[in-house]
């Protein structure tokens, strides 16, 4: 079972108190009804699904109520970074500098 | 007592006989004991069959690694271990045990005439020769195989016992309670960090219990353990568990730990109260972990190894010196590494007679000359075994220079003690990912890189000396005390005398396998793979070692390949000609011992096996005979029979009263949120279709959700209570999945909106009562609201008092009759119901369940979702397109329904089915055709969703989604089912009371 | 909504039907909290202290921190959640003042008061019997702290109100399995 560093809680905590929630930084089109097909196709079902260093959702469903983004290397499984939804994507430099 | 023990030493307790039996036979043995020591002095030492070709097998080991000493242990009803290692079951007074794998009994075995023709059985047989004919698999091969194979036998009863689990925390976890485990619990634990030494052994010590003779700091090193164990006990932050696993290492030092508590007490059949729990599974979260897991002895691979009376030499010691055992009175040592002479000499000491022993190496230190020459041992340098004899138990063996075929000479002895160097067990290490790096100086694995905050050493970590072990251990256990948060503790450091001998063992003498010689040679005692089957798999094509594994099986025994997989991996190597560190390595896999079902279930058993979730009116139900069904985790009333009735009879009388008076029906387990905010209609109108901002307080409407990709997600009924409060309803089983899609839209998609939500799912019960003549039931206990037909319409909601507690009364129908939905906090929903019964006497009042509240909709058209609707309906498919509010930009799922797809006209739709027939009822699930053909394949134009019996209309009736089915009113269909095919029409999905005249009244 | 109900109705407890004597002993002691007021407090970090003044004490602003004074807890739960419980006479007065509230300062104030079943657990073997079920580790657990989270198969509110005495919030529904599990597990921590 992982621990999770909620950036909400500030804590670390078990896994079984999350959820995991899909892929991060997919932000919904303001007006969806403006985008063609193809432009909501990718939204919508695209997702990057790459092995490795990836960004997540997650939810601390039965803990704290918030939705929160992760960095994570779904190989390994460890998390990297976790930070608020809404906050920016964390630079590579941010990533290489939490990993070491 | 017999010949075979000692007159003095060992751990065992010589004033506390027990008495057990081994397959009926009765034995006498000593408190101490282990099952495998105890008939060792008896002199017994063939108790098993092997599993694949049914051989006589004894007991290879003294310990945890043990593959061919398995029996059953019968500790009474449904209380059957099978496959239990003799090594490490504790004898306790009374023990049953039974061997396995053979029948009628031990000596003489039906099976092990497959031994006769075991040339045919070779490797990959199974694989290749019950391939075909295919029908024969079924029929023939997998009925005979299904009655031979398994290791052993489960028990039919069910279990029993009790196991318990706990969620444990420590700042350092230190596996094994050998040397360098000790020394690093007396270290870590200095400065009050809190620690957890866990052993697998029934007392802590590992190798010092062997080891008698050794002096730790001028102090015996009994003395030593003895004066250590009363030290850690002494201090309240160390927890020592012993017959306790470590038996699997996960993410971020989450260890899983099994401890047994009972197995070596004795039967618990008479203990009355039934609470003595058999295991606990310890889930530890460690900020740091010393691995202390020492290390296994490796077998010789020579032809003939696997006779009662071969075993590991450390055993012979481990057997003498714990136990006070005397494997035999003729015991011969075969081996190449020095640790062997240790059991020799020990044996001596006791005044046994070592008949020889076999060094493979042609050079070995003077001492060990000197001192068997003082013993009077005879050294064959440079020799090996070629063959052994003895049917039931080895009785000889015929050595010869290594690399040949002649000057063969026959010893006679009792026990064969093998030693072929020693492996460290990194099992742990590896399941925690760490990685490895090969020794050649003792020829295998130990930790190289580590990923988790883990630390390994002694014997684990290659270093064998019992000087290296407290020393190092006593650095980690400081260490590790430190990185977890303690103060730095003073360091300290062991002088050790007398310690075990360890030597360097070249590469190619690991898994040494000899052609020369006679008879299999074991590789893997338990399932029965020889050297031979490993070279054979190379040559039938298969390179890669986890192909291998796979092939002969080896190193895939419920021993996970303890003593195996190294000389497996050796004997590949040779095969593949190519260096062993190029061969690769199988995967570690939890658990390290085999792990009981019982433990890993722990709680989830019997009631606590899940929750059963109960509704505030629940206790009437089950008073007054309700039939229930699981929705979900709720238990909810499906119908309620009167004496004699069965369902169908129940709910026709259900439905009959609801429709021509009262019935009422508990919806509490509905899904509530309440959404209060600003913006909580603006939040509304983007989460459902329909559009919000103009409802007014105090009415209701029916509201649908779609996912992004335009299916239905969810709906329910939505109440405004004031201008920024709402009462939204979800489905019973959506509740959650709502409420959890809710908060993510809010919190990351529109966080400017000022809008909360709270799941108010149990503050209320709900009481939903439907008939023509609720209104009149209700109305004189109501306070504060006005019930004309024209102040509180159909779609309304009003709070006041009911009964005096505080109501949210809904004016909301799920049958098509006059409905109000009472809701009151929870606690007062069994009384509210209560009265409601008492005072609807005059009316006839009737209790409905699921099963009549379904009947009652599908007579009305109303879907449900996850039942009309799979997850690939559209509102348009369902009929539903009045739901969606036509002016909103966006909602979600919007933009998916005008993608072309969602467009075509031929989508399954929503349609109702009238059979030609009347009374037909047609099966759920069911497929229509559009023509009554056995032409495979036959074209499916849809299928049944919803089907029953309406009372009200005479008539059996269903709801079915059809390929344009609105297109397609009035066609005649097929239904397939197993009768036949049944003719319906396809007809409107409202059956009863299309113009809704029933409900505005 | 007021919760002063003259009523003649006997509220119920799902617990009203289980053996409460089961699990007892001097080493673990646990017992169903009375009826009180509960809400669920929704409302923005700027404006807590506006939401402080009308429950009549301090609401603390960092998750997992909870204040208490006489009968009254108010327990942060998220960055903007709250659960406010209070002696059930309270009821009434709070939801006037943060209905007066509500004017200039949107919030979300939702009655929950029967949502949870409260018990007590307390004992010498009280954190031995909850950590059967939850992960967190409560021997650190600091008191005065509060958190949602998990014990065994049900979600649950726990606050730690001496180093042996813990108060947990159940949903209604999931009380009598949160009983029986505490008692089998109570049960287990003496063997």
């Amino acid at each position: 079972m992982l621990l999770i560093d909620c950036p909400y809680c500030k804590e670390m905590r078990p896994e079984v108190e999350f959820s995991h929630a899909g892929e991060a930084h997919i932000d919904r089109p303001a007006d969806p009804s403006s985008l063609s097909d193809e432009e909501w196709e990718s939204f919508l079902f695209l997702r990057s699904n790459r092995a490795g260093i990836c960004f997540e959702r997650w939810y601390h469903i039965h803990g704290c109520g918030r939705y929160f983004n992760a960095v994570r290397n779904n190989v390994s499984e460890k998390f990297i970074l976790t930070y608020p939804a809404g906050q920016k994507r964390p630079s590579d430099a941010q990533i290489k500098g939490a990993l070491s | 007592m017999s010949e075979f023990r000692t007159a003095k030493g060992g751990r065992i307790c010589r004033k506390t006989p027990l008495n057990f039996s081994f397959d009926g036979q009765s034995y006498a043995g000593l408190q101490g004991d282990s099952l495998a020591s105890a008939l060792l002095a008896n002199g017994v030492h063939f108790v098993a069959r092997s599993y694949k070709y049914h051989r006589p097998r004894g007991i290879m080991s003294a310990g945890t690694e043990e593959a061919s000493a398995l029996v059953g242990i019968d500790r009474g009803k449904g209380r059957f271990d099978t496959s239990t290692r003799a090594t490490t079951q504790e004898l306790f007074d009374g023990l049953k045990a039974q061997s396995q794998h053979c029948w009628p009994s031990l000596k003489f075995d039906v099976g092990a005439l497959t031994a006769l023709g075991s040339p045919v059985m070779s490797t990959g047989f199974y694989y290749k020769t019950f391939m075909w004919p295919k029908a024969f698999w079924e029929w023939v091969y997998e009925p005979i195989l299904r009655n031979l194979a398994g290791l052993g036998r489960a028990p039919k009863e069910m279990d029993p016992d009790n196991y318990s689990s706990i969620h444990a925390h420590c700042d350092v976890l230190i596996i094994g309670a050998g040397p360098a485990g000790l020394a690093a619990a007396l270290a870590a634990s200095q400065s009050g960090s809190k620690v957890i030494l866990v052993d697998e052994n029934n007392e802590i010590g590992g190798d010092l219990l062997n080891c008698p003779i050794a002096q730790i700091d001028g102090t015996n090193s009994w003395d030593w353990l003895a004066e250590t164990e009363k030290q850690l006990a002494s201090l309240p932050n160390v927890t020592i568990l012993t017959r306790t696993t470590a038996f699997g290492y996960y993410d971020q030092n989450f260890i899983g730990v099994v401890q047994k508590l009972s197995d070596h007490l004795g039967s618990l059949e008479n203990k009355p109260d039934n609470k003595t729990l058999r295991e606990r599974l310890w889930k530890v979260r460690a900020k740091r972990v010393v691995l202390a897991t020492g290390s296994i002895e490796r077998p010789l691979v020579f032809a003939g190894n696997d006779r009662p009376g071969i075993m590991l030499a450390t055993a012979a010691k481990t057997f003498l010196n714990r136990y006070g055992v005397k494997v035999g009175n003729r015991p011969l040592v075969i081996t190449n590494h020095d640790s062997a002479y240790e059991s020799a000499f020990d044996l001596a000491e006791a005044g046994v007679e070592v008949a020889a022993i076999i060094d493979r190496r042609a050079k070995i230190s003077s001492k060990l000359v000197e001192q068997a020459g003082k013993m009077g041992i005879e050294i064959l340098l440079g020799h090996t075994i070629v063959q052994t004899s003895g049917k039931h138990r080895v009785c000889s063996v015929r050595a010869a220079p290594v690399g040949e075929n002649a000057s063969i000479r026959k010893i006679k002895c009792d026990a064969v003690l093998m030693c072929g160097g020693w492996t460290p067990s990194v099992h742990l290490f590896s399941q925690s990912r760490g990685t490895l790096t090969w020794r050649d100086d003792i020829g295998a694995y130990v930790p190289n890189n580590y990923t988790q905050d883990a630390t390994s050493v002694g014997a684990c970590n290659g270093d064998f000396l019992m000087s290296q072990s407290l020393n190092k251990g006593a650095v980690a256990g400081l260490e590790a005390a430190v990185s977890a948060g303690a103060k730095a503790p003073k360091s300290t450091s062991y002088k050790v005398v007398n310690e075990a001998l360890t030597s360097d063992i070249p590469v190619e003498e690991i898994g040494i396998f000899s052609t020369i010689g006679e008879g299999k040679a074991f590789v893997d005692f338990q399932h029965d793979v020889t050297a031979k089957d490993i070279g054979q798999a190379v040559r039938e094509g298969f390179h890669s070692i986890e192909h291998i594994k796979r092939f002969t099986t080896t190193g895939m025994a419920t021993d996970q390949g303890k003593t195996s997989n190294l000389n497996g991996l050796a004997i590949a190597s040779a095969a593949l000609e190519r260096p062993i560190t190029e061969v690769g390595l199988t995967t570690f896999r939890p658990p390290y011992t085999p792990t009981s079902f019982g433990v890993l279930a722990g709680y989830s058993r019997g009631d606590l096996f899940d929750v059963t979730r109960k509704s505030p009116t629940e206790k009437w139900a089950e008073q007054n005979g309700a039939v229930f069904e699981p929705v979900g985790l709720w238990r909810r009333a499906r119908y309620f029979p009167k004496t004699g009735e069965n369902m169908h009879e129940a709910v026709a009388r259900e439905c009959k009263a609801t429709r021509t008076s009262i019935g009422i029906s508990d919806a509490s387990t509905l899904g509530k949120i309440e959404v209060v905010g600003p913006d909580a209609a603006e939040f509304l109108n983007r989460i459902y279709t329909n559009p919000w901002s103009k409802l007014g307080v105090g009415r209701c409407r029916y509201g649908l959700m779609l996912g992004e990709d335009g299916y239905i997600f969810d709906d329910g009924v939505v109440g405004r209570l004031s201008e920024d409060r709402f009462h939204v309803t979800t489905t019973t089983s959506g509740a959650p999945r709502v409420f959890a899609r809710m908060e993510d839209y809010r919190q990351t998609e529109w966080p400017e909106l000022k809008v909360w939500l709270t799941s108010i799912t149990e503050q209320w019960a709900v009481i939903a009562l439907n008939g023509p003549n609720v209104r009149k039931l209700i109305e004189p206990f109501v306070e504060g609201i006005d019930f004309s037909k024209d102040t509180f319409p159909h779609m309304a909601i009003r709070e006041g008092m009911i009964f005096g507690v505080p109501t949210r009364l809904f004016r909301v129908s799920f049958t098509g009759e006059l409905g109000f939905e009472v809701n009151v906090p929870s606690a007062y929903g069994l009384g509210v119901w209560q009265r409601l019964m008492e005072a609807g006497k005059k009316f006839d009042i009737v209790p409905y369940g699921t099963e009549s509240l379904h009947m009652l909709r599908a007579e009305k058209g109303y879907i449900i979702v996850g039942q009309e609707t799979d997850g690939t309906q559209t509102p348009d498919d369902m009929g539903m397109n009045w739901a969606i509010g036509k002016k909103k930009q966006d909602f979600i799922g919007k933009r998916s329904l005008v993608r072309s797809d969602m467009l075509a006209p031929n989508r399954k739709q929503l349609v109702g089915l009238m059979t030609n027939d009347a009374n037909i009822v047609l099966d759920e699930g069911a497929q229509i055709m559009g023509e009554k053909s056995n032409v495979i394949p036959a074209k499916m134009i849809g299928h049944i969703t919803s089907s029953y019996w309406s009372e009200t209309l005479q008539h059996s009736i269903a709801l079915a989604i059809i390929d344009g089915g609105r297109a397609r009113m009035g066609e005649e269909i097929y239904i397939s089912m197993p009768g036949g095919f049944y003719p319906a029409r396809i007809v409107d999905p409202v059956f009863y009371d299309p113009e809704g005249e029933r409900l505005n009244v | 909504m007021s919760e002063q109900i003259e009523t003649t109705l006997n509220p119920f407890n799902p617990l009203d039907d289980m053996n409460l004597d089961a699990a007892q002993g001097p080493d673990l002691i646990m017992r169903p909290i009375e009826n009180c007021a509960r809400f669920n407090l929704r409302i923005s970090i700027e404006q807590l202290k506006k939401a402080a003044a009308a429950f009549g004490m301090d609401i603390p602003d960092s998750v997992g921190s909870m204040s208490s004074r006489a009968e009254k807890y108010a327990l942060c739960l998220g960055p903007d959640e709250w659960l406010l419980l209070a002696p059930q006479k309270s009821a009434d007065e709070i939801i006037t003042r943060f209905a007066k509230l509500a004017k200039n300062n949107s919030h979300s104030l939702v009655d929950v008061s029967h949502r949870t079943i409260g018990i007590e657990i307390s004992g010498s073997l009280a954190q031995l019997a909850l950590s059967a079920g939850c992960p967190l580790d409560l021997e650190n657990m600091q008191i005065g702290r509060c958190t949602r989270t998990i014990l065994d198969k049900a979600e649950i509110i726990l606050m730690k109100l001496e180093q042996q005495r813990y108060r947990l919030e159940v949903i209604r529904s999931f009380a009598p399995y949160v009983w029986s599990f505490l008692e089998k597990s109570g049960q287990d921590a003496r063997a």
